[in-house]
């Protein structure tokens, strides 16, 4: 539960113990006569609850602290004088507060052993160079961007960490799609053709496997992500807020292999391992907010403050869900992000910023503009070489990855295409041989 | 127990009116309105007017009066309050109390007390001249205990900044996303904890994270800066050592004694030493973050009696939840709500200001970047790039400083080798400094100065952001 919807009547009469130094002056106050101890601490309790909900209509935490002590004085009166008032600040801001944790405590839990190549929190990626660039994969509790043209494999690359998660046993996914275009015969194929080359025993070969075997792997994967497709912005909202109760309940199950419990996804088969979660992915972050949002831009006439005002604060609300989650609960979030077009007055107004695909900076402008580039830990950029979108062109399948953001890399590029596996680099020797 | 203190007070507060007792009107006061509006109606309009009547009923009265009897008199006082009011008594104790606690609020001295007039003007009411202040400050600097700014291991930046960061101020880092802002406040909170033989202000570091970068690959990343800071350290002190033992060497033509530590490098400042000095508080909404960062003190308290002084607190970002929530609000209401947050906001400029100084740490707070529109702008957009959080908040930060990509600042630039993790600060407002650039990589090591084939690159004059 977030500290700001955080209701005041939950919050525990200790809070009120002593709040006035002379207890008997409660019901002095309130003109009433005092029945003493408890009694008068839970009068008081509740006179400054219904003060605070009838003059001002505050009941949360976030609603609260939005007031001065001077405020706060005019609607309490008379139950509280400035001290006091000041005391009850105080102590709601002491109770609310975050315990700290050391950096080197952090560290400790999600990386046991840094300085083996031991790629703990991290989800492997299938892409050596970018495994390795990031130390392992994509980072759990941080969220992570994909952003690139139409048909650039970005759901591709976005379905095969589902696969490599589930197969890898690191966790399961929840793939939240706003674009319907989530294939699961897709995430079977790569789930089969990857379970055929990393093999579940770690044997690198195609062989025919047998009947008992053959839907496993795509089954183990199949059955450890679930899909949750929606189209509006407030759709997006209300599943992240439901997301912890689902990520709770499977976490359970994973604990608990024998627990057959309620199914996700389609398949019936019960004694398939559960893996917790530990990814979670929206494909895409822009098309429910372009599609809710229309901004309209004609250079003289800027679009109307409240549109922008409104799409920023959708934007920053969703990211702190997404980082509440990735936070609590350890996963890696991967968001999948469209490259701005047209809408060329929301790139900044730099002049020297353009929207389009800057290859030479090998930086581009995602959708949405800085606001959301504020919001992610790490991006990664996928281009085309060359115009893909050109039908003469249309044999040139080779496409570029660049990590754009990142702490603990620097600005890498590889090359890499798109095969029946899922996206497969390209490494230095395959293209020049 | 509460009225013999109080009795204690008003004992004292039975000399002869001073003249020069200071009266206030009970409207300046932070009193409930109840109490303002019972006081009114009988007549009080200041604080002499209470006085007053408290003392209305005393009876000369000798020294040696029993603690009973003092507690007798006070008790006559109230009634005689009350009996004003038209209240109970203890009604009539309660407004005097709160009355007395309104004027210890405003730093005034309490009622009851405030005519003893024995007590002189504090010297400290009069200014200080700036030569004592410099003395002192300098005499401070001598102690090599007391360094007074966070070195930052990047020379352009120290230079740009007289040093590194200060102490006791307010330093904003203002960059577009990837400018390498949270790098640098990293790159700060290990510099933090070089120990002071070396330079460093040897303290813990307090970072608010509100956005969700100093987890996993973040810590990574501040473990690497730590470990090439410790190797650094432990390298020049042991090239030190060595020379001085080659000294010794060619003066006395062999050893005289050979150090027992081998680099006088604390056996603490270590990689994991370090880090275990950082204390990260995820914040994940701006209640949590508000509440987190006004009981910061009682947290920097401990650490320092526990011998473990906090020098640095960086908040990254203030921006991001205040932002969240201007536009929560504005979503609920329909209308703009940035003016409430602006005084809240105002409140939390003034807190880590007292913060800062008050224990002695550098503040670092890093902002976002926003777009404003603006009609007469050159380039046609219609916006221009601004720093977030507004007016009022630039005024209270003591130092600004600007990060971005050198080559998106100066795009004519040719290109060179390393040019992209070339990043430029800009200094925009300081008391202690001329505005001016640095030019600064981000290695693998952590943040350094540029290296000689790109340090020679001309400076940018102008930023992309309008200030």
């Amino acid at each position: 539960m977030s500290t700001n919807d955080r209701l005041l009547s939950s919050l525990p009469a200790s809070l009120f113990q002593d709040l006035i130094a002379q207890p008997r002056l409660i019901a002095i106050r309130a003109k009433e006569t005092s029945n003493g101890g408890e009694d008068d601490i839970e009068k008081l309790r509740q006179q400054i609850l219904r003060k605070l909900k009838n003059v001002d209509t505050i009941a949360t935490v976030r609603d609260f602290l939005k007031l001065s002590p001077t405020t706060l004085l005019h609607i309490l009166d008379p139950c509280l004088t400035y001290v006091e008032c000041k005391r009850l600040i105080n102590r709601i801001h002491q109770f609310c507060a975050i315990p700290s944790v050391t950096a080197l405590k952090i560290m400790q839990q999600t990386n046991p052993g840094i300085n083996a190549a031991s790629f703990h929190g991290k989800l492997s990626t299938g892409l050596p160079t970018l495994d390795r660039q990031l130390h392992g994969g994509f980072p759990i509790c941080s969220i992570t961007e994909i952003v690139g043209r139409a048909g650039v494999g970005k759901t591709h690359l976005s379905q095969q960490l589902c696969v490599l998660a589930a197969i890898s046993g690191q966790g399961g996914s929840i793939y939240i799609d706003t674009e319907k275009k989530m294939s699961v015969l897709r995430l079977k194929e790569i789930a089969l053709e990857r379970s055929n080359v990393l093999g579940v025993d770690g044997k690198r070969k195609r062989a025919a496997i047998n009947s008992a075997n053959e839907r496993s792997p795509a089954e183990k994967v199949l059955e450890n992500v679930t899909v949750h497709s929606l189209l509006s912005t407030r759709e997006l909202l209300e599943t992240l807020d439901q997301l912890e109760k689902e990520i709770n309940h499977r976490n359970l199950e994973a604990e608990e292999p024998k627990h057959s419990g309620e199914i996700y996804g389609s398949l019936n088969n019960s004694c398939i391992q559960r893996l917790p979660v530990r990814l979670l992915i929206i494909d895409s972050i822009a098309a429910p907010i372009r599609r809710d949002y229309v901004m309209t831009s004609v250079p003289s006439n800027s679009p109307s403050p409240n549109a922008a005002i409104q799409r920023a604060a959708t934007i920053f609300e969703i990211a702190r869900k997404l980082k509440k989650l990735a936070d609590d609960y350890h996963l890696a979030v991967v968001v999948v992000n469209q490259v701005g077009t047209g809408t060329s007055s929301r790139g900044g107004g730099s002049g020297q910023r353009n929207d389009t695909l800057d290859t030479t900076d090998g930086e581009f402008t995602g959708s949405l503009g800085t606001a959301w580039q504020y919001c992610i830990s790490t991006r990664i950029a996928l281009e085309h070489e060359g115009d893909a979108h050109r039908l003469h062109q249309v044999q040139n399948q080779t496409r570029k990855a660049v990590i754009t953001k990142s702490l603990v890399s620097k600005k890498v590029d590889f090359k890499y295409e798109l095969t029946m596996q899922g996206v497969r680099e390209l490494f230095r020797e395959t293209q020049t041989g | 127990m509460q009225a013999s203190s109080r009795a204690d007070d008003i004992l004292a507060a039975n000399e002869p009116p001073h003249s020069n007792q200071i009266s206030l009107p009970l409207v300046s006061l932070p009193l409930r309105p109840s109490t303002l509006a019972s006081l009114l109606r009988c007549g009080f309009a200041s604080t002499g007017d209470v006085a007053r009547a408290l003392k209305m009923s005393d009876r000369s009265h000798s020294n040696d009066e029993t603690d009973a009897a003092t507690a007798d008199r006070f008790e006559s006082q109230l009634d005689h309050f009350a009996n004003e009011l038209g209240c109970s008594s203890s009604q009539a104790e309660d407004l005097a109390c709160e009355i007395d606690d309104a004027l210890a609020s405003v730093e005034m001295p309490r009622l009851t007390a405030s005519n003893t007039g024995t007590e002189e003007i504090a010297p400290s009411v009069f200014g200080t001249t700036a030569a004592s202040i410099l003395k002192s400050k300098r005499s401070a600097g001598n102690q090599s205990v007391t360094t007074r700014q966070i070195v930052s291991f990047c020379m352009p930046l120290d230079h740009l900044l007289g040093g590194g960061v200060p102490l006791s101020e307010l330093t904003e880092i203002v960059g577009l996303p990837g400018s390498g802002k949270t790098q640098l406040a990293m790159q700060l909170c290990v510099d933090a904890r070089l120990p002071a033989k070396h330079g460093g202000v040897e303290g813990c570091a307090v970072v608010i994270d509100s956005e969700g970068s100093w987890g996993g690959a973040g810590i990574e990343r501040l473990w690497d800066m730590a470990t090439a800071l410790v190797e650094h350290v432990r390298g020049s002190a042991r090239r030190r050592a060595e020379a001085k033992r080659a000294r010794e060497m060619a003066e006395f033509g062999s050893f005289v004694e050979s150090r027992t530590e081998e680099s006088g490098v604390p056996a603490w400042f270590t990689p994991e030493g370090i880090l275990e000095g950082i204390h990260i508080f995820r914040v994940h909404d701006e209640a949590a973050q508000t509440c987190t960062l006004y009981s910061l003190p009682q947290f920097l308290i401990e650490q320092e009696e526990n011998g473990r002084p906090v020098k640095l607190l960086v908040v990254d970002s203030l921006a991001f939840h205040y932002r969240v929530a201007s536009s929560a609000n504005s979503k609920d209401t329909g209308r703009k709500t940035s003016l409430p947050n602006t005084n809240n906001l105002t409140r939390m400029a003034t807190f880590l200001l007292e913060l800062a100084s008050e224990f002695e740490l550098a503040v670092v707070a890093m902002n976002h970047v926003t777009t404003k529109m603006d009609k007469d702008d050159a380039t046609g957009s219609g916006t221009k790039l601004v720093p977030s959080l507004g007016e009022s908040w630039a005024h209270s930060v003591t130092s600004r400083l600007m990060i971005d990509h050198y080559r998106r600042v100066n795009a004519d630039a040719l290109y060179t080798e390393g040019m992209e993790e070339l990043r430029v600060c800009t200094l925009v407002k300081s008391p202690h400094k001329p505005p001016g650039t640095a030019l600064f990589t981000i290695t693998d090591k952590g943040i350094r100065g540029a290296p000689s084939q790109l340090s020679e690159l001309p400076h940018p004059k102008k930023t992309r952001l309008d200030i």
